[in-house]
């Protein structure tokens, strides 16, 4: 283990889910979980100063919106999120 | 006073609870000196127990019950005891393995009956005390091994072998500390510790003297500022940083160790407010003073201890989760997970290896608020 790993989720089923690899150990790395939900709020600039620059942050979600104007929303905030931890070495 | 093994059922929040503070092999070229029994190599235990997890895991609560039970022991105090057992419709027991002495391993096993009606104290304790003797060869497994086979006749709490304990708790908390002694304080030796410690920690402090003719109290001189300061209470306590106060206890502490006054030593959460070098320096001065057959739990939440060089079975994570109404508090060791000397035990915390970081999605809310 050579970086720190951290973990957005969407929910908690998500969260139980990485919780339960995590503890079987060699599936993924282990890191830190929390809930938010990347496709629907945007990263406080704030917020990546909890980060060490060069964290790996991994993102999960589900793909399962329907609406073409939410998916378009949602892919935006996504966009606007990737760009906020890029900006901050993350 | 050396504790090997503790087993806590029903108290605070601990519900079937188990520590071991026994290691399985010697660590080569350790910065802990010493970590077995005086005379029986054999007979490893921890000898330095430092405890990490997040707020309320149970860090503070485990030194309240130990100190209890010590208490119940010593003073045949058993109402605080009582008072800690979480749900008294259940019973509440606990199973602890010490060695008072250096050569005898004792276990005490207490029971608290449960009570049908809504009291605040159970009064109701079957106590069981057994012994076997340490021999040269003996490890503490095989010492456990013999008590698990004794079942009859018990001892009586007189024939357990006095020995002291320190108990020391952030100054807010009721408890605040809790001290057995065989002799007082070497007076000279303490002055001299508060004089190091405080200066240290604040670079105004030209000076501190005992008040002559009175006890316990001294003189702080700081500039041109004279504070007095007596049993660890200021008359001027706004002059003096929050560091600066914890650091007289943390001398106290210091001092007793030196001189080995108490044995076994809890010290919990006394470096909130003072520098990290600085908290790292004097945890490494208190693990330089520790003596043989003695015992020091330290809790913290300073991630830096991490990275200090010390065996990974010192650290402890404690964790609670829960199940309906009821807690369970978990005691995850870092040795269990960390097998190479050369795996950073900091790296691992930040990485929630052992699964006790907080969880801290619920606080995103507080970024959407607004007027």
């Amino acid at each position: 283990m050579k970086y720190n790993y951290y973990y957005y989720v969407e929910g908690e089923t998500e969260q139980a889910i990485l919780e339960s690899l995590k503890k079987k150990g060699n599936c993924i790395q282990s890191g830190k979980v929390e809930v938010f939900n990347i496709l629907l709020r945007k990263i406080p600039v704030a917020k990546t100063s909890v980060h060490k620059p060069g964290t790996v942050v991994v993102l999960l979600f589900d793909t399962d919106i329907q609406n073409s104007d939410e998916r378009v929303q949602c892919l935006k905030t996504l966009e606007y999120n990737l760009k906020t931890f890029k900006a901050s070495n993350i | 006073m050396v504790i090997m093994d503790i087993k806590l059922d029903n108290f605070y929040g601990f519900n079937g609870f188990h520590m071991n503070l026994s290691y399985p092999k010697k660590i080569v070229h350790s910065s802990i000196e010493d970590e077995h029994l005086l005379g029986n190599p054999n007979f490893r235990y921890r000898k330095v127990n430092i405890l990490m997890g997040s707020n309320a895991a149970g860090k503070t609560t485990l030194g309240k019950v130990l100190m209890n039970i010590f208490n119940y022991l010593r003073r045949n105090q058993l109402s605080d005891l009582s008072r800690s057992i979480s749900n008294h419709s259940k019973q509440a027991n606990f199973t602890i393995d010490f060695v008072p002495n250096g050569v005898e391993l004792y276990r005490i096993v207490g029971v608290f009956t449960p009570s049908q009606e809504m009291v605040e104290e159970i009064q109701d304790i079957d106590l069981r005390i057994y012994k076997t003797k340490i021999s040269k060869t003996d490890n503490y497994e095989r010492c456990a091994k013999r008590l698990n086979t004794m079942n009859g006749s018990t001892l009586s709490v007189r024939e357990i072998p006095r020995f002291g304990w320190y108990f020391t708790y952030p100054k807010d908390d009721f408890y605040y500390h809790d001290v057995d002694a065989v002799e007082g304080m070497d007076k000279s030796l303490y002055l001299r510790i508060l004089n190091v410690v405080l200066k240290t920690l604040d670079s105004a402090i030209t000076d501190i003297v005992e008040v002559p003719d009175v006890e316990d109290a001294y003189i702080i001189s700081r500039g041109k500022q004279k504070l007095v300061m007596q049993e660890e209470s200021f008359a001027i306590s706004n002059v003096l940083s929050s560091g600066t106060i914890a650091a007289v206890d943390v001398s106290k502490l210091i001092c007793s160790m030196v001189e080995h006054r108490n044995g076994f030593y809890y010290c919990d959460e006394k470096f909130s407010y003072i520098h990290s070098d600085i908290e790292k320096m004097l945890l490494s001065v208190m693990i330089s003073k520790l003596g043989r057959n003695e015992q020091f739990f330290f809790t913290t939440h300073n991630l830096e201890i991490a990275d200090m060089n010390l065996p990974k079975h010192t650290f402890h994570f404690l964790k609670k989760r829960f199940d309906g109404e009821e807690s369970y508090i978990e005691c995850i060791q870092a040795s269990d997970y960390l097998k190479k000397s050369t795996d950073s035990l900091k790296l691992a915390i930040e990485n929630d290896v052992f699964g006790t970081s907080p969880d801290v999605s619920l606080l995103n809310e507080l970024y959407d608020l607004s007027r």
